[in-house]
């Protein structure tokens, strides 16, 4: 009888150390599969491992919400083609947003039509008019959208000094009309 | 209790406490081995990158790092073949192959071994720490240096002090940044034949990665050799009568050498001598009286097919700007006896740089750009005045220190097109009254922040196009967020706007009253 009961004892505390390592199982899982990225059309999934392509990871630059300031996430992009090709993934991956904290600060319509890296580290971006007729608007809104960019490309590939901005072949002069995009921004100037 | 159902009894008795501990077991090991302990490692890079945090999983001894993280630290690419359960990660022509639950790296005719497997979590490779200090460096040919008391992994030129130089051109020369990792004296040596000597005692880099031929410019190449306890910079020119100066500049520390080739940087005057070649002391004084505020030109942003920002219910900030500069102006004119004109009187579009030339063509003493705030984050609010920054980033210091190189700068992706002249000193026009135009904006907005309960954003400098060129004191005022639900209800109130425009005219009665009648 004595031991019966011990076995009860026993049993429940099995049962309940089970029980709570498996709640403690399912809840770190459902905290981190928020944290990981959906499966994306074009790009590997964000993080995980990807069969046969062959990636590399870079660092982008999103609004931090409810403060004027940047947050950074480790993306994985296709790699290859070069420098001008991989910054052309990472700012279309820019555009489509976080996968975790922050905001967008490019409008998720924007497309990249062309991008060019000349001899002296500036990289010609060439944006479709979406990035405009899209935007939100604002000198805040204006400026995360602009420093987002800058330094989400400085990060990641130290080739790149500069970035000028071009909206569908023709020179950029502002994106929402107060900053001044007519020469070459400096990546050192937005860290 | 029956003895028949003892025996089965005794074997439950027998063998269930040892499963219990298993199982324990099995739960602690899960719990430890996939905890992330929330620690990061800081990287610093030599190759000019910024440096960074990266998560670290301590299991057990060991760390793991993620091997995307580890990839990007070394620029590295990564390929997965989930039937070998190998992982290739490259680097230009070396590759390391790592394997799933083992220990070994393949990388070229070497196999490496690690203290520990490498495993699988939440589909990330996770690699042991000793991977990125020890084995893809050699792999890689790149060296990494561990330090395990402060957690910090130096990668690439792991003994260097300087950064790989960056170069800027400007339409007179070329600017070199040498970007040091501690402050560092230098001491120039003008007077040499083959160029201009640099020695920077106590500086440590690989030579050939800071040695450098250029393509553009005026100086061929920049070469650098290790002497004694230091490092000796060689900037070769390709003509000899050149000038250089060298500033140091803080945060990074940062060593920056102009070399030009000399001559009055100041852009000579043309004949006309239209207001924007006047200086601004000819501008601030040219009364015999002093500076007086007589015209001031309000620039109601955006207009016509530009709505500029816009509210969750519609409001649009062109039509807002509108009104409050139409106030602005009306109060300036019946209260202050001040001339007032607007760059737009109705809903149309006037190209930006024409608005600031507006303003230049009518001699006024002030312009001031009416805006809304916009942002993506419905949460932000406030109000903020901007005034004209130089180069973004500068130090005001050093900006002091370099007014004719700020010339050079502002001009320099026009390179040295004769067109591009006007545009230099189109820039110059507004960097002038950059303290002016800093006082201004000073003024109106703690005269905002007395009227408006609104969070106060503060003064903020920006490279703005509605600014540019402007000769006289300017600023661009953003009197609240059109995309935030209780700011885009106050500037649609009478009442909010009213407190909007005296904040306004308040500041500018102030600076009217420190300047006028200066000398
Ligand atoms: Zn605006």
């Amino acid at each position: 009888m004595e031991n019966d009961r011990r076995n009860v004892v026993l049993w429940v505390v099995v049962a309940l150390i089970v029980m709570a390592g498996v709640a403690a199982v399912v809840v770190r899982d459902r905290t981190r599969d928020r944290e990981l990225p959906r499966q994306m059309v074009e790009e590997p999934v964000a993080g995980r491992v990807s069969e046969g392509v062959e990636t590399r990871s870079v660092i982008l630059f999103f609004a931090a919400g409810n403060s004027d300031g940047l947050v950074r996430e480790f993306r994985e992009i296709i790699a290859g083609g070069g420098v001008a090709a991989e910054a052309k993934r990472t700012v279309i991956a820019l555009a489509r947003g976080p996968l975790a904290n922050g905001a967008p600060a490019i409008p998720r319509e924007t497309t990249v039509e062309g991008v060019f890296l000349d001899s002296e580290g500036c990289l010609y971006l060439d944006l479709g008019r979406e990035l405009r007729a899209f935007h939100w608007g604002g000198v805040s809104g204006e400026w995360m959208t602009i420093s987002s960019i800058l330094r989400t490309l400085g990060a990641s590939f130290p080739e790149i000094r500069s970035v000028r901005f071009l909206e569908e072949g023709h020179p950029m002069e502002t994106l929402t009309g107060h900053l001044d995009l007519t020469r070459r921004l400096w990546v050192d100037d937005w860290r | 209790m029956k003895p028949a159902g003892k025996k089965p009894g005794v074997d439950r008795r027998g063998s269930w406490p040892h499963l219990a501990r298993v199982f324990l077991l099995l739960i602690l090991l899960g719990m430890a081995v996939s905890d992330v302990n929330g620690e990061d490692i800081r990287v610093v890079y030599t190759d000019g990158r910024e440096q960074e945090k990266i998560p670290v999983w301590e299991v057990e001894e060991a760390l793991y790092l993620s091997v995307n993280d580890v990839g990007r630290v070394f620029r590295a690419t990564k390929q997965w073949n989930s039937e070998t359960r190998k992982m290739v990660v490259r680097s230009g022509d070396s590759r390391a192959t790592l394997t799933l639950e083992s220990r070994v790296v393949l990388a070229g005719d070497e196999a490496y071994q690690l203290p520990h497997p490498v495993r699988m979590r939440s589909g990330v490779l996770q690699v042991p720490l000793e991977l990125a200090t020890g084995v893809l460096p050699r792999a890689f040919g790149q060296s990494a240096d561990w330090n395990p008391s402060t957690g910090t992994l130096r990668v690439g030129d792991v003994g260097a002090n300087i950064a790989p130089l960056r170069f800027k051109r400007l339409p007179r020369g070329v600017r070199t940044v040498l970007t040091l990792s501690e402050p560092l004296e230098y001491a120039m040596d003008p007077e040499t034949v083959r160029g201009f000597r640099m020695f920077l005692p106590g500086a440590k880099a690989d030579p050939g990665r800071l040695s450098q031929t250029l393509r553009r410019g005026i100086i061929r190449r920049v070469s650098a050799t290790s002497r004694g306890d230091g490092m000796e910079i060689l900037f070769v020119p390709d003509r000899s009568d050149l000038q250089a100066r060298v500033i140091t500049l803080k945060d990074p520390d940062r060593i920056v050498v102009d070399i030009t080739v000399p001559g009055d940087l100041d852009v000579p005057s043309p004949p006309l001598k239209p207001r924007w070649a006047l200086s601004p002391g000819e501008v601030l004084g040219r009364d015999r009286e002093g500076w007086k505020l007589e015209l001031v030109v309000i620039d109601p942003g955006h207009g016509g097919i530009d709505c500029g920002a816009r509210g969750s219910s519609g409001l649009e900030e062109k039509e807002v700007v509108l009104d409050v500069a139409h106030c602005l102006a009306d109060m300036l004119e019946d209260r202050g006896g001040v001339e007032v004109v607007l760059t737009r009187e109705r809903d149309e579009f006037i190209p930006l740089r024409q608005r600031t030339e507006m303003a230049n063509a009518l001699d006024a003493d002030l312009f001031i750009s009416i805006h809304c705030n916009a942002s993506r984050e419905p949460g932000a609010s406030g109000f903020e005045v901007y005034f004209q920054s130089l180069e973004m980033g500068e130090e005001e210091e050093a900006v002091a220190e370099f007014e004719n190189a700020v010339l050079a700068l502002e001009g320099e992706t026009h390179g040295a097109d004769e067109g591009d002249l006007p545009f230099i000193l189109w820039d110059l026009a507004q960097s002038a009254f950059m303290s002016e135009s800093s006082d201004l904006a000073d003024m109106m907005q703690a005269s905002m922040d007395r009227r408006l309960s609104t969070r106060n954003r503060g003064v903020k400098q920006a490279n703005f196009i509605v600014l540019r060129g402007a000769h006289m004191p300017a600023v661009l005022v953003e009197g609240a967020f059109a995309t935030n639900e209780s700011e885009e209800a106050l500037l649609k109130s009478p009442h909010f706007r009213g407190l909007l425009v005296e904040g306004l005219y308040d500041g500018v009665m102030e600076f009217r009253a420190r300047y006028e009648g200066r000398k």
